[in-house]
């Protein structure tokens, strides 16, 4: 049905074709191969993902056990650390140079070739014990000091006021008696006269 | 229809027990891309109106559902889809507007008995129409289209939108109304147009 040129435009067509353009366009069906298509990509994208999550799944697993081999091991170095003896009068090449424990054993001296070595933790604990025994014995060869009244240190005697030195033969007695008659002996000094000249009498 | 066969490499028997969980969810989810593949084009293809860009729409859609995981928790699955669907065509919606020609109109206008005559002048038509809803606000132009689909009612249209259901009926008149208008002018500004409305 068909209107004239300048008749007013019926609403109830409009709507009803404004109704069938919408439907068509909300029935339009895909074109041929759609679902194929479809299902392909998805395919692909799930390979994909699985992939790319194996992939992280190897590289985290990697890294936690490499994370493990490290605690192991640090722990394990950590518990079983033995201290070397130094070799007597050897220099070592480097600082952190460590020499075999049968070659130190066999170079170290005697009473300390069979010695057990001595264990060395790094935990604070250990650490806090050791520092104390330290200073324990530290303190232990000092003099102590706090006792008073002060020991007196005998400086006033003069040296050779004490017990004689015994001489070690007969001549060294005798030189030291002599020594000390000398000592007893009165010194006479002539008077010196200063008028006559010193030097007349030798012209 | 053809019949999807989606994930089948990990239906597999004697597989692990995670392998037979994924299988079993590959499969849920084939099962319902299966359902409706064909309803999200026709979402996507009422506002896209590209057979391409509608199936690429509809493939972003599933595989982001699919790598999220976000159809596992749907109440609505139609609902939930087409609203996923359509979010996924308005990414892809040209700023410029749609380019619609009269052999897209001709492609969707099924034959309803007319006369060759009168099915050219009704493609033009509707040719016509198309681009104005396309030229519509999308404010409007969203609930027009949706409207449109005779799976939806207005409070559906409404949850998928994220507007009340009265909101929805008000937008409805709205964009009618434009569309009478811009009809209108047009066929002012091109009377040998005006006379071929039936």
């Amino acid at each position: 049905m068909k209107y004239p040129a300048n008749e007013p435009q019926q609403p109830d067509d409009l709507e009803a074709l404004l109704d069938r353009t919408l439907r068509a366009r909300s029935q339009a069906g895909p074109r041929a191969g759609f679902h194929s298509r479809l299902a392909e990509s998805l395919r692909q994208a799930r390979d994909d993902e699985g992939s790319r999550r194996s992939w992280w799944g190897w590289l985290s697993a990697g890294r936690s056990a490499a994370t493990l081999a490290t605690v192991v091991g640090g722990t394990f170095l950590a518990a079983h650390h033995r201290t070397v003896p130094k070799l007597p009068g050897a220099t070592p090449l480097a600082k952190n140079m460590q020499v075999p424990r049968e070659i130190a054993n066999f170079l170290a001296p005697e009473p300390e070739r069979n010695a057990q070595p001595q264990l060395r933790s790094n935990s604070p604990a250990v650490a806090r014990v050791r520092t104390e025994k330290a200073v324990t014995a530290a303190a232990e060869t000092l003099p102590k000091l706090d006792t008073f009244p002060s020991p007196a240190v005998e400086a006033s005697k003069p040296f050779g006021s004490g017990d004689p030195v015994a001489p070690v033969s007969l001549e060294a007695a005798e030189a030291m008696l002599s020594l000390q008659q000398q000592q007893a002996r009165p010194i006479t000094l002539t008077a010196v006269n200063l008028n006559r000249p010193l030097f007349g009498e030798r012209q | 229809m053809e019949h999807l066969v989606l994930f089948g490499a990990r239906q597999q028997a004697g597989a692990s027990g995670v392998a037979v969980a994924h299988a079993a969810e590959d499969a849920g989810f084939a099962d319902i891309v299966e359902r409706n593949a064909g309803f999200l084009y026709r979402v996507a293809y009422s506002l896209l109106r590209n057979a391409h860009d509608a199936e690429d729409a509809v493939q972003e859609c599933l595989l982001k559902l699919h790598r999220t995981g976000g159809w596992r928790g749907m109440n609505d699955e139609k609902a939930f889809l087409a609203r996923a669907c359509w979010r996924a065509a308005l990414d892809r919606l040209p700023r410029k507007g749609v380019d619609f020609t009269d052999a897209a109109a001709a492609q969707d206008l099924a034959d309803v008995g007319l006369s060759p005559e009168a099915s050219a002048v009704e493609r033009s038509q509707a040719a016509h129409l198309h681009r104005l809803i396309d030229r519509l606000p999308l404010e409007l132009r969203e609930p027009l289209l949706l409207s449109g689909f005779e799976e939806f009612n207005s409070r559906e249209v409404g949850e998928m939108l994220g507007i009340p259901e009265g909101t929805v009926r008000t937008r409805l008149k709205r964009a009618r109304e434009e569309l009478r208008r811009q009809w209108q002018l047009s066929q002012r500004g091109n009377p040998g147009q005006k006379a071929e409305i039936r």
